[in-house]
Protein backbone atom coordinates (compact mmCIF):
# COMPACT_ATOMS: atom_id res chain seq x y z
CA UNK A 1 0.00 0.00 0.00
CA UNK A 2 2.79 2.51 0.94
CA UNK A 3 4.76 1.84 -2.03
CA UNK A 4 1.43 2.13 -4.24
CA UNK A 5 0.74 5.48 -2.98
CA UNK A 6 4.59 6.80 -3.42
CA UNK A 7 4.64 5.55 -6.90
CA UNK A 8 1.17 7.54 -7.48
CA UNK A 9 2.56 10.35 -5.38
CA UNK A 10 5.67 10.44 -7.99
CA UNK A 11 3.44 10.30 -11.07
CA UNK A 12 1.04 13.08 -9.54
CA UNK A 13 4.44 15.11 -9.39
CA UNK A 14 5.31 14.46 -13.33
CA UNK A 15 1.85 15.08 -14.27
CA UNK A 16 1.69 18.40 -12.87
CA UNK A 17 4.67 19.37 -13.85
CA UNK A 18 4.12 18.21 -17.39
CA UNK A 19 0.58 20.25 -16.84
CA UNK A 20 2.13 23.29 -15.26
CA UNK A 21 0.06 25.47 -13.32
CA UNK A 22 -2.44 27.53 -14.68
CA UNK A 23 -1.84 31.06 -15.94
CA UNK A 24 -4.83 33.20 -15.15
CA UNK A 25 -6.16 35.18 -18.26
CA UNK A 26 -5.44 38.82 -17.91
CA UNK A 27 -8.18 41.09 -17.96
CA UNK A 28 -6.62 43.45 -19.59
CA UNK A 29 -6.03 41.68 -22.89
CA UNK A 30 -10.50 42.73 -23.76
CA UNK A 31 -8.92 46.75 -24.02
CA UNK A 32 -7.95 47.85 -27.27
CA UNK A 33 -5.07 49.64 -25.25
CA UNK A 34 -3.04 46.66 -24.61
CA UNK A 35 -1.57 43.56 -26.43
CA UNK A 36 -1.85 40.07 -26.04
CA UNK A 37 1.73 38.31 -26.71
CA UNK A 38 1.00 34.63 -27.71
CA UNK A 39 3.71 32.62 -26.26
CA UNK A 40 4.47 28.62 -26.35
CA UNK A 41 2.10 27.36 -23.90
CA UNK A 42 5.22 25.03 -22.81
CA UNK A 43 7.72 26.59 -22.09
CA UNK A 44 5.98 29.92 -20.34
CA UNK A 45 4.37 27.07 -17.31
CA UNK A 46 7.49 24.68 -16.92
CA UNK A 47 9.09 26.55 -14.43
CA UNK A 48 7.93 24.50 -11.01
CA UNK A 49 9.42 20.94 -10.07
CA UNK A 50 7.24 19.40 -7.81
CA UNK A 51 9.14 17.01 -5.03
CA UNK A 52 6.34 14.62 -3.28
CA UNK A 53 7.30 14.49 0.59
CA UNK A 54 5.41 12.60 3.27
CA UNK A 55 4.89 14.76 6.55
CA UNK A 56 6.96 13.17 10.10
CA UNK A 57 5.49 15.63 12.05
CA UNK A 58 3.44 18.16 12.56
CA UNK A 59 1.65 20.54 15.15
CA UNK A 60 -1.02 23.11 15.35
CA UNK A 61 -1.37 24.00 18.91
CA UNK A 62 1.19 26.00 19.51
CA UNK A 63 1.61 29.90 18.15
CA UNK A 64 4.75 29.07 15.52
CA UNK A 65 4.26 25.69 14.23
CA UNK A 66 6.29 23.76 11.96
CA UNK A 67 5.63 20.48 10.08
CA UNK A 68 8.84 18.01 9.47
CA UNK A 69 8.94 16.34 6.13
CA UNK A 70 11.05 13.09 4.92
CA UNK A 71 12.70 14.81 1.90
CA UNK A 72 16.22 16.86 1.99
CA UNK A 73 19.10 18.38 -0.17
CA UNK A 74 19.60 14.54 -1.58
CA UNK A 75 15.93 15.35 -3.44
CA UNK A 76 16.92 19.24 -4.50
CA UNK A 77 15.09 20.60 -1.55
CA UNK A 78 16.74 24.23 -0.33
CA UNK A 79 15.35 26.94 1.97
CA UNK A 80 12.44 28.92 1.23
CA UNK A 81 11.22 26.70 -0.90
CA UNK A 82 6.80 27.06 -1.00
CA UNK A 83 4.92 23.75 0.28
CA UNK A 84 1.97 22.63 -0.76
CA UNK A 85 -0.58 19.85 -0.55
CA UNK A 86 -3.53 18.48 -3.33
CA UNK A 87 -5.66 20.95 -1.57
CA UNK A 88 -3.57 24.29 -0.91
CA UNK A 89 -0.94 25.79 0.63
CA UNK A 90 1.17 24.45 3.19
CA UNK A 91 4.05 26.24 4.45
CA UNK A 92 7.35 27.38 3.51
CA UNK A 93 10.87 25.07 3.85
CA UNK A 94 12.95 26.83 6.71
CA UNK A 95 15.29 24.07 7.62
CA UNK A 96 17.54 21.56 5.40
CA UNK A 97 19.28 18.64 6.09
CA UNK A 98 20.50 15.85 3.43
CA UNK A 99 17.38 13.58 4.32
CA UNK A 100 14.67 15.62 5.97
CA UNK A 101 13.83 19.45 6.07
CA UNK A 102 11.46 21.40 8.17
CA UNK A 103 8.96 23.73 7.27
CA UNK A 104 7.52 27.07 8.66
CA UNK A 105 3.74 26.12 8.54
CA UNK A 106 1.64 28.54 7.54
CA UNK A 107 -0.26 28.38 10.44
CA UNK A 108 2.25 30.36 12.32
CA UNK A 109 2.77 34.09 13.63
CA UNK A 110 3.97 36.41 10.97
CA UNK A 111 4.03 34.24 8.00
CA UNK A 112 1.98 36.59 5.43
CA UNK A 113 0.85 35.07 1.85
CA UNK A 114 0.17 37.71 -1.07
CA UNK A 115 -2.92 36.25 -1.92
CA UNK A 116 -5.77 37.40 -4.75
CA UNK A 117 -9.72 37.58 -4.35
CA UNK A 118 -11.45 36.30 -7.96
CA UNK A 119 -10.86 39.40 -9.47
CA UNK A 120 -7.37 39.68 -9.14
CA UNK A 121 -7.24 42.42 -6.13
CA UNK A 122 -4.58 41.60 -3.77
CA UNK A 123 -4.22 41.25 -0.04
CA UNK A 124 -2.40 39.54 3.21
CA UNK A 125 -3.42 36.62 4.13
CA UNK A 126 -1.90 35.60 7.75
CA UNK A 127 -2.96 33.28 10.84
CA UNK A 128 -4.03 34.68 13.59
CA UNK A 129 -3.12 32.14 16.16
CA UNK A 130 -6.50 30.88 16.89
CA UNK A 131 -8.38 28.45 14.92
CA UNK A 132 -6.15 26.41 12.65
CA UNK A 133 -9.27 26.60 10.32
CA UNK A 134 -9.44 29.95 9.62
CA UNK A 135 -7.13 32.62 7.88
CA UNK A 136 -7.34 36.29 7.62
CA UNK A 137 -7.47 38.07 4.77
CA UNK A 138 -6.73 42.00 4.82
CA UNK A 139 -5.68 45.42 2.50
CA UNK A 140 -8.80 44.21 0.12
CA UNK A 141 -10.19 48.07 -0.47
CA UNK A 142 -13.78 48.41 0.82
CA UNK A 143 -14.52 48.61 -3.17
CA UNK A 144 -14.29 45.24 -3.59
CA UNK A 145 -16.72 43.11 -1.80
CA UNK A 146 -16.40 39.87 -1.38
CA UNK A 147 -19.20 37.17 -0.72
CA UNK A 148 -19.17 34.08 1.30
CA UNK A 149 -17.70 31.64 -0.19
CA UNK A 150 -15.69 33.46 -2.77
CA UNK A 151 -12.27 31.91 -3.96
CA UNK A 152 -9.16 33.12 -2.47
CA UNK A 153 -6.20 32.39 -4.75
CA UNK A 154 -2.67 32.97 -3.98
CA UNK A 155 -1.28 35.75 -6.41
CA UNK A 156 2.20 34.37 -7.17
CA UNK A 157 4.56 37.38 -5.88
CA UNK A 158 5.91 35.43 -2.83
CA UNK A 159 6.95 32.00 -3.03
CA UNK A 160 3.86 30.37 -4.17
CA UNK A 161 3.34 29.61 -7.80
CA UNK A 162 0.34 31.81 -8.90
CA UNK A 163 -3.76 30.45 -8.87
CA UNK A 164 -3.37 28.13 -5.96
CA UNK A 165 -6.61 27.65 -4.21
CA UNK A 166 -5.50 29.10 -0.50
CA UNK A 167 -9.29 28.79 0.78
CA UNK A 168 -12.86 30.65 0.94
CA UNK A 169 -14.19 34.02 2.44
CA UNK A 170 -16.54 32.87 5.31
CA UNK A 171 -17.27 36.09 7.28
CA UNK A 172 -16.73 39.93 6.63
CA UNK A 173 -14.37 41.10 9.36
CA UNK A 174 -14.33 44.71 9.00
CA UNK A 175 -14.77 46.73 5.86
CA UNK A 176 -11.54 46.00 4.54
CA UNK A 177 -10.41 42.36 6.18
CA UNK A 178 -12.23 38.79 5.97
CA UNK A 179 -12.36 35.38 7.37
CA UNK A 180 -11.23 32.91 4.94
CA UNK A 181 -12.01 29.50 6.16
CA UNK A 182 -8.63 27.32 4.59
CA UNK A 183 -9.07 24.72 1.71
CA UNK A 184 -6.28 22.83 3.79
CA UNK A 185 -6.89 20.50 6.37
CA UNK A 186 -4.15 21.30 8.58
CA UNK A 187 -5.46 18.91 10.76
CA UNK A 188 -5.34 15.58 8.22
CA UNK A 189 -2.57 16.85 5.83
CA UNK A 190 -0.18 13.73 5.21
CA UNK A 191 1.44 14.17 1.34
CA UNK A 192 2.99 17.47 0.38
CA UNK A 193 4.49 19.05 -2.47
CA UNK A 194 7.17 21.20 -2.27
CA UNK A 195 7.91 23.23 -5.03
CA UNK A 196 11.27 24.10 -6.55
CA UNK A 197 10.88 27.10 -8.95
CA UNK A 198 13.63 26.15 -12.04
CA UNK A 199 14.62 29.32 -13.59
CA UNK A 200 14.69 32.43 -11.27
CA UNK A 201 18.03 33.56 -11.11
CA UNK A 202 17.52 35.63 -13.90
CA UNK A 203 14.59 37.28 -12.29
CA UNK A 204 16.14 37.49 -8.85
CA UNK A 205 19.22 39.06 -10.20
CA UNK A 206 16.89 42.16 -12.14
CA UNK A 207 15.22 42.03 -8.76
CA UNK A 208 18.11 43.01 -6.66
CA UNK A 209 19.91 45.33 -9.25
CA UNK A 210 16.82 47.96 -8.24
CA UNK A 211 18.62 48.13 -4.95
CA UNK A 212 21.30 49.88 -6.03
CA UNK A 213 21.00 53.18 -5.75
CA UNK A 214 21.04 54.97 -9.37
CA UNK B 1 7.79 1.13 48.11
CA UNK B 2 10.21 4.09 48.80
CA UNK B 3 9.32 7.77 48.23
CA UNK B 4 12.00 8.10 45.43
CA UNK B 5 10.73 4.42 43.74
CA UNK B 6 7.27 5.69 43.94
CA UNK B 7 8.23 9.02 42.63
CA UNK B 8 10.09 7.53 39.34
CA UNK B 9 7.38 4.77 38.76
CA UNK B 10 4.80 7.91 38.74
CA UNK B 11 7.18 9.63 36.28
CA UNK B 12 7.48 7.20 33.74
CA UNK B 13 4.12 5.83 33.53
CA UNK B 14 2.56 9.37 33.39
CA UNK B 15 5.33 10.70 30.72
CA UNK B 16 5.07 7.52 28.74
CA UNK B 17 1.04 8.94 28.44
CA UNK B 18 1.64 11.95 27.93
CA UNK B 19 4.33 12.01 25.17
CA UNK B 20 2.84 9.33 23.44
CA UNK B 21 -0.45 9.42 23.44
CA UNK B 22 -1.60 12.58 24.47
CA UNK B 23 0.38 14.31 22.18
CA UNK B 24 -1.05 12.99 19.04
CA UNK B 25 -3.93 13.27 20.02
CA UNK B 26 -4.42 17.16 18.84
CA UNK B 27 -3.04 16.06 15.13
CA UNK B 28 -4.65 12.77 14.90
CA UNK B 29 -7.93 13.24 15.04
CA UNK B 30 -10.11 15.75 12.81
CA UNK B 31 -12.45 16.92 14.73
CA UNK B 32 -13.63 20.44 13.51
CA UNK B 33 -15.58 22.02 16.09
CA UNK B 34 -16.48 25.64 15.08
CA UNK B 35 -14.59 28.26 16.68
CA UNK B 36 -12.55 25.62 19.52
CA UNK B 37 -8.99 26.54 19.65
CA UNK B 38 -6.37 23.13 19.02
CA UNK B 39 -4.12 22.44 22.21
CA UNK B 40 -2.72 19.18 23.22
CA UNK B 41 -4.13 17.60 26.59
CA UNK B 42 -1.84 17.96 29.29
CA UNK B 43 -1.69 15.48 32.14
CA UNK B 44 2.19 15.69 33.35
CA UNK B 45 1.54 18.26 35.98
CA UNK B 46 0.20 15.15 37.93
CA UNK B 47 3.37 14.12 38.17
CA UNK B 48 4.05 17.51 40.38
CA UNK B 49 0.82 17.26 42.15
CA UNK B 50 1.15 13.62 43.41
CA UNK B 51 4.66 14.54 45.17
CA UNK B 52 4.62 13.69 49.10
CA UNK B 53 2.77 16.86 50.89
CA UNK B 54 6.45 17.56 53.03
CA UNK B 55 8.13 17.73 49.76
CA UNK B 56 10.33 20.71 50.23
CA UNK B 57 9.36 23.37 47.07
CA UNK B 58 13.38 24.01 45.98
CA UNK B 59 13.36 20.21 45.36
CA UNK B 60 9.57 20.40 43.76
CA UNK B 61 10.61 23.34 41.58
CA UNK B 62 14.11 20.93 40.40
CA UNK B 63 11.71 18.28 39.67
CA UNK B 64 9.27 20.50 37.56
CA UNK B 65 12.01 22.06 35.30
CA UNK B 66 13.29 18.64 34.47
CA UNK B 67 9.66 16.96 33.79
CA UNK B 68 8.77 20.48 31.72
CA UNK B 69 11.95 20.29 29.90
CA UNK B 70 11.47 16.88 28.55
CA UNK B 71 7.99 17.63 27.45
CA UNK B 72 9.58 20.70 25.68
CA UNK B 73 11.83 18.07 23.89
CA UNK B 74 9.21 16.57 22.55
CA UNK B 75 7.03 19.27 21.49
CA UNK B 76 9.54 21.63 20.06
CA UNK B 77 8.50 24.14 22.38
CA UNK B 78 11.35 27.02 23.67
CA UNK B 79 11.00 26.28 27.43
CA UNK B 80 7.54 27.36 28.21
CA UNK B 81 6.74 23.61 30.08
CA UNK B 82 9.81 24.21 32.36
CA UNK B 83 8.71 27.51 33.23
CA UNK B 84 5.42 26.42 34.20
CA UNK B 85 5.89 23.54 35.65
CA UNK B 86 8.55 25.32 37.73
CA UNK B 87 5.86 27.76 38.72
CA UNK B 88 3.94 24.83 39.75
CA UNK B 89 6.40 23.59 42.04
CA UNK B 90 6.65 26.78 43.75
CA UNK B 91 3.27 27.11 44.67
CA UNK B 92 2.19 23.44 45.56
CA UNK B 93 3.32 24.28 48.90
CA UNK B 94 1.27 27.24 49.88
CA UNK B 95 -1.82 25.22 47.84
CA UNK B 96 -1.54 22.58 50.00
CA UNK B 97 -1.58 24.34 53.45
CA UNK B 98 -4.30 26.11 51.47
CA UNK B 99 -6.81 22.68 51.11
CA UNK B 100 -5.57 20.48 52.53
CA UNK B 101 -7.73 20.02 56.30
CA UNK B 102 -5.41 18.84 59.03
CA UNK B 103 -2.38 20.78 59.35
CA UNK B 104 0.74 20.11 56.88
CA UNK B 105 3.04 18.68 58.87
CA UNK B 106 1.08 15.85 60.62
CA UNK B 107 0.91 13.65 57.84
CA UNK B 108 4.72 14.55 56.32
CA UNK B 109 4.90 12.06 53.60
CA UNK B 110 1.73 11.36 52.95
CA UNK B 111 0.76 11.31 48.95
CA UNK B 112 -2.18 14.01 48.16
CA UNK B 113 -4.66 11.66 46.77
CA UNK B 114 -8.23 11.64 46.12
CA UNK B 115 -9.83 9.24 48.84
CA UNK B 116 -7.48 10.44 51.26
CA UNK B 117 -8.02 14.24 50.98
CA UNK B 118 -11.65 14.03 50.03
CA UNK B 119 -13.39 14.93 46.74
CA UNK B 120 -13.75 18.73 47.38
CA UNK B 121 -10.66 19.79 48.96
CA UNK B 122 -8.46 17.41 46.63
CA UNK B 123 -10.73 19.36 43.37
CA UNK B 124 -10.43 22.51 44.57
CA UNK B 125 -6.22 21.62 45.08
CA UNK B 126 -5.81 20.37 41.45
CA UNK B 127 -8.07 23.20 39.67
CA UNK B 128 -6.53 25.90 41.35
CA UNK B 129 -2.94 24.31 40.14
CA UNK B 130 -3.93 23.42 36.84
CA UNK B 131 -5.21 26.93 36.56
CA UNK B 132 -2.27 28.49 37.41
CA UNK B 133 0.32 26.03 35.70
CA UNK B 134 -2.28 26.73 32.52
CA UNK B 135 -2.95 29.93 32.45
CA UNK B 136 0.84 30.81 32.59
CA UNK B 137 1.95 28.25 29.92
CA UNK B 138 -1.00 29.55 27.13
CA UNK B 139 0.12 33.31 27.93
CA UNK B 140 3.70 32.46 27.35
CA UNK B 141 2.32 30.64 24.38
CA UNK B 142 0.30 33.20 23.04
CA UNK B 143 2.06 36.21 24.69
CA UNK B 144 -0.46 39.00 23.70
CA UNK B 145 -2.71 40.89 25.60
CA UNK B 146 -4.66 41.69 22.62
CA UNK B 147 -5.95 38.24 22.52
CA UNK B 148 -6.66 38.06 26.72
CA UNK B 149 -10.18 36.47 26.42
CA UNK B 150 -8.32 33.79 24.03
CA UNK B 151 -6.29 32.85 26.60
CA UNK B 152 -8.60 32.75 28.81
CA UNK B 153 -10.97 30.39 26.89
CA UNK B 154 -8.06 28.52 25.78
CA UNK B 155 -7.27 28.00 29.70
CA UNK B 156 -10.74 27.34 30.62
CA UNK B 157 -11.30 24.22 27.73
CA UNK B 158 -7.35 22.96 28.12
CA UNK B 159 -7.81 23.19 32.43
CA UNK B 160 -11.49 21.22 32.03
CA UNK B 161 -9.59 18.32 29.98
CA UNK B 162 -7.10 17.94 32.71
CA UNK B 163 -8.27 18.04 35.79
CA UNK B 164 -10.92 15.30 34.43
CA UNK B 165 -7.82 13.32 33.01
CA UNK B 166 -6.55 13.62 36.86
CA UNK B 167 -10.05 12.23 38.37
CA UNK B 168 -10.09 8.96 36.13
CA UNK B 169 -6.58 8.71 36.84
CA UNK B 170 -7.33 9.24 40.33
CA UNK B 171 -10.37 7.29 40.19
CA UNK B 172 -8.51 4.64 39.09
CA UNK B 173 -5.51 3.58 40.39
CA UNK B 174 -5.24 5.73 43.30
CA UNK B 175 -4.96 3.98 46.60
CA UNK B 176 -8.65 3.23 48.64
CA UNK B 177 -6.67 3.88 51.87
CA UNK B 178 -9.87 5.00 54.04
CA UNK B 179 -8.16 3.70 57.26
CA UNK B 180 -5.50 6.76 56.96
Amino acid sequence: MGEVNDSLMKENARLRKELGITIPLNPLTDSSDTKTIKRDSVTQTVHYKYIPAKILNNTIDQKINYITLNAGSKQGITKNMAVISPNGIVGRISHVSENYSVALSFLSDRFNVSSMVGDGTIGKLYWDGKDPDYGILSGIPQSVKLKPLDSVFTSGYGNFPEKILVGRAAQVLTGTSYKIYLSTNFRKVHFVYVIAEEVNFERIKLEDSTNVAP
Amino acid sequence: MSIPVKFLANFTIIMLIQLFLLNDIVIKSSITLLGIPAFIPLLYPLILLLLPINTPSWLAMILGFFTGILMDYFCNTPGMHAAASVLLGYIRPPLLRLFFQQSAKDLGGVVPSLFKMGIASFLFYISVAILVHHIFFYTLQIWSFKNILFILFKTFLSGTLSVILILLSQLLFAQRDTRR
